[in-house]
């Protein structure tokens, strides 16, 4: 028997959808954006999304696509994981559960047992929990900040579905909600022709290129990155920048450092909304189911101290971090708009 | 990859046992050549069910096994034609409703369908059950899915019927196998990729061995916890297990003797 080449369906080649989500517009978009998938109905997107024995590793090799019907909460307030960038009123939705991408030390290989994406069609529901949430938000005085990428990169599927694009203009219709948009994506091309509005943080995760190659697998280059900050910023919008996690190697402080030194030279300060930092950190629980399926990627299998069931790098090379960051980073935006997470 | 096949009848079995040259292995009652294995179940969940238990135990690498289940069904009378063979993406369990889905994962040019396995055959009933019906898919996919992840459950069906037969021995299985063995035989090998087995750290015989040094120094429960994840760190970094042969030579007198010994393998094993 000859070898097989690799045989692999492209990605959504199958759209398992909930018989509940037929009705949403979204799935109607979705349909027909994909007009040659084979399309499974489903009672419940759990049967095949939580099912048992799965492989995330071969299953992003050829990702399903998921159309369900979100089930309350719809809302949830912020984990001490997630950064906060200092706001009081910090909360996360799931408007798709998983990602196009596949980065290495990213919580949700642990979180999930399946690769699969799942986009949740019932739009208007996330939006409600959202206005009743402003109504009762513990801090009225300060903006309630909504992360919407918190369990995907949403942007990166803007080209597929343009929810970022919905969120922006329901964000811009509602007073005292701040939304952000965390990414790697390099499609703000597609969000270009939008006014820009002090309501959005687009929040742009960046590596030095030799951890985008080996850590960041099916994400743009880092340059693709920075061509899409400048184009965001040439349009007039603020940006927040994301240096996390820093991965810990033999010469990391070089590429840090040359990393640094290109933002500084090409990007201008005063568009530069704050920047946070963090490093490779992990529930244990999350770590260790990752660690059994073993991954190609090598970063579950270094030294890391076990920190009150947080996987993490020593509190040295912690300290090392931030030392270089603050260093480098203290000409170009003052101390107070850097948020360290380490 | 290895490959089991399992059909419910000798007939199904015949045109597979020919063109991979199996043969039979009484011990085992598989029928065997090389990579290929195969196990007629019997018809129905029940027989399919001790037939299955009786080959769960065999030393069988599941890891790196595939299972396809090949037979005949009966099909919807508008939407499936005698003779065409349907890829299966879900499978209904007409007794329990429980709701099996396959990661379809590999190519093919197969059309896909629904299966419902029910539990007697259905001659009068079509207009009840949408796509495919049989008798052993739904307890083919829940026995092995606790050994081998669902994108190695493959469910092949070529429908010999529109759910109005009678007497199923008056469809000849055999020749609707064989018409479809060349399609059958491509999509064994479209499978036949290493990208699908699944991924281990550490091997059995590494692990065993572990274990014995475990036992022969009387490791606590952390430490034992602790020696395989150290080690399972050092191959992935290495490329091999290391030889820690060294240190578990001798016996330790005491638990502070023990405990200076693996401070010092865990030093080793973390450089």
């Amino acid at each position: 028997m000859i070898k097989s080449k690799n045989t692999f369906l492209p990605d959504f080649s199958h759209i398992y959808v909930e018989s509940e989500a037929k009705k949403y517009n979204l799935t109607r978009d979705c349909l027909e954006r994909f007009p040659n998938a084979r399309i499974v109905e489903i009672s419940d997107y759990k049967s095949f999304f939580n099912k048992k024995s799965q492989d995330f590793q071969t299953q992003k090799k050829s990702i399903k696509l998921i159309l369900a019907v979100k089930k309350p909460p719809f809302i949830y307030k912020s984990t001490d994981i997630l950064q906060d960038g200092g706001f009081k009123n910090f909360y996360y939705n799931t408007p798709i559960l998983n990602c196009l991408y596949n980065c290495d030390y990213c919580f949700l290989q642990g979180m999930y047992s399946s690769a699969n994406i799942v986009v949740f069609v019932n739009q208007n529901d996330l939006e409600d929990a959202v206005e009743k949430e402003l109504l009762i938000r513990a801090f009225p005085r300060e903006p309630l900040v909504l992360s919407i990428s918190y369990n995907t990169d949403l942007m990166a599927f803007e080209n597929i579905l343009p929810i970022t694009r919905s969120w922006i203009n329901f964000a811009n219709k509602k007073s005292d909600l701040i939304i952000e948009v965390r990414t790697k994506s390099s499609l703000f091309s597609s969000l270009s022709d939008l006014k820009p509005s002090n309501k959005i943080i687009f929040s742009w995760t960046l590596s030095p290129e030799r951890i985008v190659r080996m850590n960041e697998f099916d994400t743009p280059t880092l340059e693709r990155r920075l061509s899409s900050i400048q184009l965001a910023i040439s349009k007039g919008w603020k940006i927040r920048l994301c240096f996390d996690p820093v991965i810990i190697y033999d010469n990391w402080e070089e590429d840090y450092s040359n990393l640094l030194n290109k933002i500084i030279n090409s990007l201008e300060k005063k568009n530069i909304y704050d920047i946070t930092v963090g490093v490779f950190r992990m529930g244990r629980d999350y770590f260790q189911r990752i660690r059994k399926t073993n991954p190609d990627s090598l970063e579950y299998y270094k030294n890391y101290i076990d920190e009150n069931k947080i996987m993490t790098i020593s509190q040295e090379e912690r300290d090392n971090v931030k030392t270089l960051f603050t260093n480098k980073l203290r000409d170009y935006i003052s101390e107070d708009k850097i948020h360290f997470w380490i | 990859m290895n490959f089991l096949l399992l059909t419910a009848l000798k007939v199904e079995a015949n045109p597979l046992i020919r063109i991979f040259n199996l043969k039979k292995d009484l011990k085992t009652q598989l029928f065997i050549h090389k990579n290929i294995s195969l196990l007629i179940t019997g018809i129905g969940k029940d027989k399919t069910k001790a037939k299955l238990k009786s080959i769960i135990d065999l030393k069988i690498n599941w890891g790196e096994t595939i299972i396809i289940n090949i037979g005949i069904a009966g099909g919807e009378n508008n939407k499936t034609k005698i003779g065409s063979m349907y890829f299966i993406n879900k499978i209904i369990d007409d007794e329990t409703g429980n709701i099996f889905l396959p990661d379809i994962l590999i190519k093919h040019n197969l059309e896909e369908i629904t299966l419902t396995t029910v539990q007697n055959s259905v001659t009068n009933e079509s207009s009840k059950y949408t796509g495919l019906v049989d008798m052993e898919a739904s307890t083919i996919f829940e026995l092995f899915s606790s050994y081998i992840t669902s994108h190695r459950l493959v469910f092949l069906k070529i429908v010999s019927d529109h759910m109005d037969i009678l007497d199923w021995r008056s469809i000849d299985a055999e020749s609707l196998i064989q018409k479809k063995i060349e399609i059958i035989s491509k999509i064994i090998n479209s499978y036949n990729t290493k990208n699908l087995s699944s991924r281990i750290i550490l091997d059995n015989s590494e692990i065993n061995l572990l274990k014995k040094y475990s036992e022969k120094f009387q490791l606590t429960k952390t430490q034992s916890i602790q020696l395989i994840f150290l080690s399972e760190n050092y191959k992935k970094n290495n490329g091999l297990i290391i030889d820690l042969d060294l240190y578990f030579r001798g016996t330790p007198k005491s638990k502070q003797e023990r405990n200076k010994v693996f401070d010092k393998i865990k030093k080793h094993l973390s450089t």
